[in-house]
């Protein structure tokens, strides 16, 4: 199956990609279908989301999806998502949300300045009740050649003692 | 007829079945509005989708390697085709079935889903949405709160309120192929009259992962 495109949750300024789907839980509970529709092979289900974490509460700040006939794009600019929530255009908080949220991106080194490569994977894990962030873990994977604490073989092959 | 004319019909007659099965395709896709391009936040997401060399992949090579490939062996597509459609079928039916569960809770809900017997004021203190940024309304229930609205409308003196919590099965998601296998834990409230549920609202679903 085609690798399907992925939401992005925005914390702490940061921009990381997510694999869970907080806005079908609302369908669900809303009693509707999906209004979505599948355009491309690349994302079935028809949209993608932009979460953010504020006060350690999530909110839908962008939403961009093709309808049965048109594709409209609910992203004006920095994020609206009028079409699914009139009358909250700009945020929306996920209050119907419970679930865990696992989002992943590039782990910045040091202050993470421009043009400073990542130095790893950096993923977070956000336990979710009811659109309020209960418990959050983070970890990051640094590549054992950029780990500069991992032993090195030493010239004649061997590990250093 | 020599035998050559013949094949050479056979395979013109195969070959314009084969047309006829892409022309048919089309048209389904141009019906269910397929053909649109992508969004410019999904380009955003994915900048690596914006090179030329992807742009003509996705445009120009595969439905070009596609549309042949079905002239070619338009009995196989004629099948996988027949089989999206049976299953699209299959998931709208099984969608409606299951969104009638979600709209009319109280079917689903019985004795032994009850939890915890409340009052609607303590109901509603306690699932009060009150966001700092104003990004729901300041209700109970917040975006559902016009759900549990009309089902306090249909309390009668002498009914109990309690909370429910019970698994059940959840639509199957635009991107799922196993429909019927997703099933989520629902929790909320109902109106108990004479120790039976009558009506009910649900207001949070997780799903549960088999």
């Amino acid at each position: 199956m085609t690798r399907q495109v992925l939401e992005e949750l925005r914390i702490d300024g940061e921009r990381l990609h997510m694999r869970a789907h907080p806005l079908e839980p609302w369908f669900d509970l809303a009693g509707i279908r999906s209004p979505f529709v599948c355009a491309i092979t690349w994302n079935r289900r028809g949209y993608c989301g932009v979460w953010e974490l504020v006060s350690d509460r999530l909110y839908l700040v962008g939403l961009s999806g093709t309808f049965s006939n048109v594709v409209q794009d609910l992203n004006f600019s920095e994020g609206s998502v009028a079409t699914l929530f009139p009358d909250f255009p700009e945020r929306v908080f996920a209050h119907w949300y419970t679930g865990t949220l696992q989002a992943e991106g590039d782990a910045p080194a040091g202050q993470g300045g421009i043009g400073e490569p990542p130095i790893g994977r950096r993923t977070v894990i956000v336990d979710v009740e009811r659109g309020r962030v209960v418990r959050r873990t983070e970890r990051i994977e640094v590549p054992a050649a950029a780990d500069p604490s991992a032993p090195r073989p030493s010239p004649a092959g061997g590990a250093r003692p | 007829m020599t035998p050559i004319e013949v094949l050479c019909f056979a395979v013109l007659a195969y070959l314009c079945l084969g047309v006829i099965c892409l022309a048919q395709m089309l048209y389904r896709q141009w019906r269910g509005g397929y053909w649109h391009g992508s969004s410019e936040l999904l380009a955003a997401l994915h900048p690596q989708r914006q090179t030329p060399w992807y742009r003509f992949r996705e445009r120009v090579l595969a439905p070009v390697l596609t549309a042949l490939a079905i002239v070619l062996v338009w009995p196989r597509a004629a099948w996988i085709d027949a089989r999206v459609a049976w299953r699209d079928r299959r998931d709208r039916l099984a969608t409606e079935s299951e969104l009638a569960e979600i709209l009319h809770p109280s079917r689903g809900v019985r004795r032994e889903h009850l939890r915890e017997h409340l009052t609607r004021a303590g109901i509603e203190a306690q699932e009060f949405v009150l966001d700092p940024l104003g990004a729901a309304p300041a209700a109970p229930f917040g975006l559902l709160n016009a759900a549990w609205t009309s089902l306090v409308e249909r309390e009668r003196p002498g009914d109990e309120w309690w909370s429910f919590e019970r698994v059940g099965r959840l639509p199957p998601h635009n991107d799922s192929n196993d429909t019927g296998r997703r099933t989520g834990r629902m929790r909320g409230y109902a109106i108990v009259r004479g120790r039976r549920p009558v009506a009910a609202f649900i207001c949070e679903i997780t799903e549960v992962r088999s």
